[in-house]
């Protein structure tokens, strides 16, 4: 490699470092928190629902999980952004991107929740109800704070993973982290270099998650030994 | 008390229990023995509807509730009837995320809505009555099986019940640890507490018992008291069973003695 050409790779280096630095701080991060808050919301609505005994709670909570389940979230993701607006719908970009991945990971989390509810043992409802606790109070005071424990993990991974998916947003315009990488890459016909930078950005933040990950999985799982 | 009158039960086509009656008086200890499967948990869950019956009446404290008139029960309903039976599983089923204060004080704060600090001095109280005054900070996971089941009668006593149900509760543990739940549940017998006691524990049965019933194939087959249930009984079915006991206890002792324990 000349020196010529390694100034310059260096000189677009520093120069990319601040503008990727902003696209994960103004689009990427919040779009993930974003989405992953709103999920995890529906995702409770319709883990109960799907573990509901009424036919008509249960049946939409599956067709919900199994239509969103079984299509790509990127079809999903230009599906609102390219096709609502043919039936007058318009959304801009940042909103379009909170409801795909919102509608995607709350299928995903759902199913998280929803087995690990079922997964504690029958009988913490039956300790509940010999106190005379309604079946809200027992969800709220004895299943949930354990389902919620055991789905630290899964649901950490989730987040790490919907971190990285939010990365299509730049395939709808948004200068994420991953679209001003593009665009920088574009105009200074530097992919390579670019995509690396942004990757160790993504492997950045996703090594701060996991590390927050296992604080939180200690510090639920102070109980058993 | 509580009386129980043609009380049944059924999961799918199997008939669990076929037309229960039994009238428990206040400060009475019942002790209920019989083979497994003969629907003694079932009875014991249905006395605090942790399973609805299909059909009977029970009557606890003025309370009274029919069965299979076709109405469902409401929540508020099962509620109120479940506050004032106290129950003791098997495997305790204490809440794992919590301590045994905590344990203790849950269905203060929770159903009573007692205040925190009135709960945890109830708390601390029903914990050394039961001899564990020292381990209120303790995790279930933390405690041996027979301090687990303790806390599991300290919880119960919290709600101040008309009756304290106990399903088996010392099958589930350790020979060596037996002693220590049975001592605590002969000190609420002679508090005038009134227990319905399912066991295979024999001499406890023998010892605290007011009343023993032997059921089988859902139905109380045979009763009366210790001595007339133990010694006896003219019913073939519970000479046999009892038989087949002492000569399991004598097996298991003589077993120890071969392997040296």
């Amino acid at each position: 490699m000349s020196q010529e050409r390694a100034e310059r790779l260096w000189d677009v280096f520093l120069h990319s470092l601040w503008p990727l630095l902003q696209g994960m701080l103004k689009y990427t991060i919040p779009l993930s928190i974003l989405s992953f808050g709103l999920s995890l919301v529906f995702a409770l609505i319709i883990a109960l629902a799907g573990l509901s005994s009424k036919p008509y709670l249960r049946a939409p909570a599956r067709f919900y999980v199994w239509i969103v389940r079984g299509t790509p979230i990127l079809v999903q993701l230009f599906i609102i952004f390219y096709d609502l607006p043919s039936v007058g719908v318009v959304l801009p970009a940042f909103p379009t991107v909170v409801i795909a991945l919102t509608v995607s990971e709350a299928a995903y989390s759902s199913e998280i929740m929803r087995s690990t509810i079922k997964s504690l043992s029958q009988g913490q409802w039956r300790a509940g109800y010999s106190l005379g606790m309604t079946p809200f109070q027992v969800l709220r005071r004895v299943i949930l704070p354990q389902a919620a424990r055991i789905s630290i993990p899964p649901l950490g991974s989730q987040f790490i993973s919907l971190f990285k998916t939010s990365s299509l947003a730049a395939l709808v315009t948004l200068p994420d982290l991953f679209g001003v990488a593009k665009q920088i890459a574009a105009t200074t016909f530097e992919p390579m270099l670019l995509y690396i930078v942004a990757a160790a950005y993504y492997l950045a933040i996703c090594s701060v998650l996991t590390i927050g990950q296992h604080r939180l999985e200690k510090k639920f799982g102070k109980y058993s030994l | 008390m509580l009386t129980i009158s043609q009380l049944r039960k059924s999961f799918g086509t199997t008939e669990v229990l076929r037309g229960i009656d039994l009238h428990v008086a206040k400060g009475q200890t019942t002790i209920v023995i019989g083979p497994s499967g003969s629907g003694k948990s079932t009875l014991l869950n249905c006395v605090n509807l942790l399973e609805i019956p299909d059909a009977g009446r029970l009557e606890l404290d003025g309370l009274e509730m029919g069965f299979g008139d076709g109405g469902k029960k409401r929540i508020r309903e099962l509620t109120r009837f479940r506050q004032k039976t106290g129950m003791v599983f098997q495997s305790h089923q204490l809440f794992p995320h919590r301590t045994a204060l905590e344990n203790v004080m849950e269905g203060l704060i929770v159903v009573k809505r007692w205040n925190r600090s009135d709960a945890a001095q109830r708390g601390k109280a029903l914990l050394a009555k039961v001899g564990l005054g020292e381990f209120a900070d303790r995790y279930p996971a933390q405690l041996s099986g027979g301090q687990q089941q303790r806390v599991g009668i300290a919880r119960a006593l919290a709600m101040e019940p008309a009756i304290l149900l106990f399903d088996e509760p010392t099958s589930a543990l350790d020979p060596e640890l037996v002693g220590e739940v049975l001592l605590v549940m002969k000190e609420l017998t002679r508090e005038g507490m009134t227990l319905i006691v399912a066991t295979h524990e024999m001499n406890f049965a023998r010892e605290v018992g007011d009343r023993v019933i032997f059921m089988e194939n859902g139905m109380i087959s045979d009763e009366g008291t210790p001595e007339y249930i133990f010694e006896g009984s003219r019913n073939e079915r519970v000479r046999q069973f009892l038989s087949r006991f002492d000569r399991g206890a004598a097996a298991s002792s003589s077993d120890s003695v071969l392997t040296g324990n």
